[in-house]
């Protein structure tokens, strides 16, 4: 308490972690890389999505923060004080850790009420016994369900638990907290009403958040940042917005929402990242971003279903224009959606403003080149 | 911030409550390991030199092979049975319409409340050629068919009887295994046998007995386990019958033989150490063998298979099965004890309670009565909380060191629990111990002989315990300890209270151990059944075992109770997948 600790290179940063590694030992004796060198740096109060698919190590790099699970190297910070290090062999246990966490069961403890399970924290980090019911209860109050406090977890509805869940993640205030999945095991309604419920508390309290999931639509919905993970590294760090409209990769790329692709081999580069390209549709030209395609690179083109303009007649002028047959086309409440066959390949469209051609018809699809995007692969 | 920094150079070493349960462990397991070492050691190794001798004089001992084969054949035809009986009896009960709620799952687990010593009376007050109850019955209907004998028809002292009554001991643990591979199988699999063409009996055959081959293989090793441990009932029915089995051998060598063969009783151990090791070596492969992965958690309840016209010939069945495991044996008892000497002819109008009285007059029982029981309370919550530390901290913490340990602790038990006891009176008794007829080494020994039993159930009810729990109250802030007492320990309650049970009621109706540890000066209650049933005093006897059946059925309604009040409410407990 004396001192301020040195080791604090700005006011708000929280946690940083730095090249963490971690492997697991298969049955078979095989080792598998969870974790690869993972680097992130989180600031006080921001909301960091973890997102992959399975086995791409976000709830490995998850654990690893909360002290659930030791790296095998690397190192993991909070405000300063070292959490773990391989280097000077520093592993705080995570009872020692003043942080939070959601499990994706909830992991609520079925011989405890409601209250109960919401004191434990309270109880166990030397919070005055007196202070206790007060917190208990504001915590039931924030989340609306402070009529449930003597009640069991068998007793109420996953939705429910979810929130007592929440609460006892919240109740002591800490300044990181960790969500594995949590809202993976609710219906869809509950889920997004609960996911807003949970970023305006997040708001409100300015905990920092590390919230893996799956789900792009969710990792989208909720991040001030997405970190997202492959083969346990962080293949993608940045906004919703940059993650999804400039991908660093192709995985990346094909990862976050729906892409079509388009292979093809580069025939001429031009110094605005201006690129054109021989493939199964004819000449398409489209944009390089990092100016890293060279005279016959085989690369991939991705574009997004909703960037495209389907069109009954030849639009004038537009150099990626196809002609399409419409092979399905469904409405599905907020937008139409339709499947294309452009020569041998198959291209998905979204239109929300008008519908798009039935099913069996032939229209015009055209994609500007600026959003078309050029990978190498 | 300075001083919670400084301590986070420490917490790599473990935490107090670590240190302890490791301590704890360490003990135990040379408490066990030792007197069994000792065993196998005196094997292969006489006077500071290895020698053969021991083996050879296993090979050479007066009528070994006889010994031998008898106690193979009655394990094996009585565990056969045992096995095909308990499976048909859990399947009847999981996943037919002769399922009655609450009755048909309990019956095939009555005998476990009749101590086998009582059983074995019970059987031979029945039984036995010339004043058998049920034979004098029997001889008098066929009397009125013009056959007139002088004894039987049927006689329990014989091999035929022998194999009748472990039989009838073994059903229970074979039930208790398929049934909860039953309920484990996702009833959908077989749903969709039968949506995809298969009938009830092709469904059975293909889809519910294979699934089931891990539970029966379980089930027949715990059977030949048991099988080969049985002692109250080759005692009183294998001795009239002029029929042994390793185990009587073993103990008459020790305990009924002046000067003591202890060497030659140390030799035929090791014939139990090669079956039941062979056994639980067998078991160990399967365990790797995946085979006990289940497909599912625990699935939708499965869709019942109706039996129609079989439906009450299979309930009679049932009913059959508790007429032979528990109502005639207690009423032979009941009869005995009632009339006040054994007898065939029984004057029912002069019925009374002159036995009991006797019983409880005797103050010998009374102490024996009053030992068995705080034998049975101390040892066996010692044991119990024991294997529930155990149990949390092989889970937790999986090292070399505790992997160790837990075999050191397991081996000696599971491959004979019989030689431990054997090993224990040559370890403990003597210097610098001095332990012999002591209250000490009764627990010492009673807890030994429960590890098994009190395992079996920790680690179950340790593995209900889910990861999250655990991991949540940690990063609540709780450590290992608190952890312990605030999370597992509660969560555990249920299924400790039913192990605790179990073997209160084993160590209470216990045999082997008394019958080599137990005195005048220490009595228990196999210990007074014995002595009275050597004086022939059949009517105290009748009255002592069914005493002794009352606390047992007592003490088990009690626990149900108990267990069922404390899994009431986290019974349904959260249940998700852990879907990564």
């Amino acid at each position: 308490m004396s001192k301020v600790t040195p080791a604090r290179p700005s006011p708000d940063l929280l946690v940083e972690i730095e090249d963490l590694h971690k492997s697991f030992t298969r049955r078979d004796g095989q080792t598998v890389p969870a974790m690869d060198g993972v680097s992130l740096k989180i600031a006080q109060g921001e909301f960091v999505v973890l997102l992959g698919p399975s086995g791409c190590g976000k709830t490995t790099l998850l654990r690893c923060l909360a002290g659930l699970e030791e790296p095998d190297g690397g190192e993991i910070r909070m405000r300063g004080r070292t959490y773990f290090s391989g280097r000077s062999r520093v592993f705080v246990p995570p009872e020692r850790r003043n942080l939070s966490m959601v499990f994706q069961s909830y992991a609520l403890w079925p011989h405890m009420t409601v209250y109960d399970n919401i004191a434990f924290p309270l109880r166990h980090r030397k919070v005055a016994r007196h202070d206790i019911p007060g917190r208990v209860a504001r915590a039931l109050e924030r989340i609306g369900i402070g009529d449930l406090r003597n009640s069991y977890p068998s007793q109420i509805s996953g939705g429910q638990q979810q929130r007592v869940a929440l609460a006892r993640a919240l109740v002591t205030n800490d300044e990181l907290v960790l969500f594995d999945e949590p809202l993976s095991n609710v219906d869809a309604r509950v889920r997004d009403e609960l996911r807003f419920e949970l970023l305006e508390m997040q708001r409100e309290i300015g905990f920092a958040a590390v919230y893996v999931t799956h789900d792009q639509g969710e990792a989208m919905a909720m991040a001030d940042r997405i970190a997202v993970l492959g083969g346990g590294r962080i293949r993608q760090l940045g906004s919703p917005r940059d993650v999804y409209t400039r991908p660093a990769s192709l995985e990346v790329a094909t990862f976050i929402g729906t892409a079509n692709k388009i292979p093809g081999t580069v025939l001429s580069v031009d110094g605005d990242g201006q690129v054109i390209a021989d493939t199964p549709l004819g000449k398409v030209s489209a944009t390089d971003r990092d100016r890293a395609l060279a005279v016959g690179d085989e690369l991939v083109l991705i574009w997004r279903p909703e960037s495209a303009t389907v069109a009954p007649e030849a639009p004038a002028d537009s150099p990626n224009t196809w002609l399409a047959s419409v092979a399905a086309s469904v409405f599905v409440g907020t937008h139409t959606e339709a499947d294309l066959s452009v020569g041998p390949l198959k291209q998905r469209v979204w239109s929300v403003d008008r519908d798009l051609p039935a099913a069996g018809s032939e229209a015009y699809v055209s994609v500007p080149g600026s959003k078309l995007l050029a990978f190498r692969i | 911030m300075n001083a919670a920094a400084s301590r986070t150079r420490a917490t790599r070493r473990p935490t107090p409550f670590k240190i302890a349960s490791l301590a704890v462990i360490t003990v135990v397991a040379v408490v066990v390991a030792y007197p069994f070492v000792r065993v196998v050691w005196r094997l292969f190794w006489v006077d500071g030199a290895p020698s053969v001798d021991p083996v050879e004089r296993a090979f050479t001992a007066p009528g070994v092979g006889e010994l031998v084969r008898d106690s193979t054949l009655i394990v094996a035809v009585a565990g056969a049975c045992a096995v095909v009986i308990g499976s048909l009896l859990a399947w009847l009960n999981e996943r037919t319409d002769a399922r009655i709620r609450g009755i048909t799952g309990i019956v095939p687990l009555l005998p476990f409340l009749l101590p086998s010593i009582a059983m074995a009376i019970g059987w031979t007050l029945l039984l036995s050629p010339r004043a058998g109850l049920l034979n004098v019955w029997l001889r008098d209907l066929l009397g009125l068919a013009g056959i007139e004998i002088e004894t039987g028809p049927l006689n329990i002292f014989s091999i035929h009887g022998m194999i009748f009554c472990y039989f009838v001991v073994l059903v229970p643990y074979v039930f208790l295994f398929v049934s909860a591979g039953l309920r484990n199988m996702p009833g959908d699999l077989e749903e969709q046998a039968r949506v995809a063409g298969a009938g009830s009996a092709g469904t059975f055959w293909r889809i519910t007995l294979p699934g089931l081959k891990p539970s029966i293989a379980a089930a027949s090793v715990i059977v030949v386990w048991f099988g080969f441990a049985m002692f109250s009932i080759p005692l009183i029915i294998g001795t009239p019958a002029g029929i042994d089995v390793l185990t009587v051998r073993i103990v008459r060598l020790i305990n009924f033989t002046y000067p003591p063969r202890t060497d030659l009783a140390v030799s035929l151990s090791l014939f139990i150490l090669v079956i039941v090791g062979g056994a639980w070596a067998l078991q160990v492969r399967i365990m790797k063998s995946g085979m006990f992965v289940q497909a599912g958690g625990r699935g939708a309840h499965a869709s019942t298979v109706r039996l129609g016209r079989l439906r009450w010939p299979a309930r009679a069945f049932i009913a059959g099965f508790l007429v032979v495991s528990g109502i005639l044996p207690v009423l032979g008892l009941l009869i005995t004890a009632l009339n006040g000497f054994w007898t065939p002819n029984i004057h029912w109008g002069d019925l009374g309670f002159d036995s009991f009285r006797r019983v409880w007059e005797d103050e010998l029982t009374v102490s024996a009565f009053g030992n068995s029981l705080l034998l049975g309370a101390v040892a066996g919550t010692g044991i119990i909380l024991f294997a529930a530390l155990m149990a949390v901290h092989v889970r937790r913490d999986g090292g070399v060191v505790t992997r160790l340990l837990e075999a050191a602790i397991r081996l000696p038990i599971v491959v004979s629990g019989f030689i431990v006891i054997v090993g224990m009176i040559l370890a403990y008794s003597g210097p610098p111990f001095e332990l012999q007829g002591t209250f000490v080494l009764f627990v010492v020994a009673y807890m030994a002989t429960s590890i098994p039993q009190a395992s079996i159930v920790s680690d179950a009810a340790a593995a209900q315990v889910s990861d999250d729990m655990v991991e949540a109250a940690s990063v609540s802030g709780a450590g290992d300890g608190r952890i312990f007492g605030r999370v597992q320990l509660p969560l555990m309650a249920p299924g400790l209270v039913a192990g605790w049970t179990l073997v209160f009621v084993n160590i209470t109706g216990d045999m082997e151990v008394a019958s080599m540890l137990a005195s005048s000066r220490q009595p228990v209650v196999g210990f007074q059944l014995l002595d009275t049933y050597n004086k022939g005093e059949f009517a105290d006897l009748a009255a002592m075992a069914l005493m002794l059946v009352l606390i047992t059925t007592l003490c088990v309604l009690i626990g149900t109770g108990l267990g069922r009040r404390l899994s009431g409410r986290s019974e349904r407990r959260v249940r998700t997948a852990r879907n990564k």
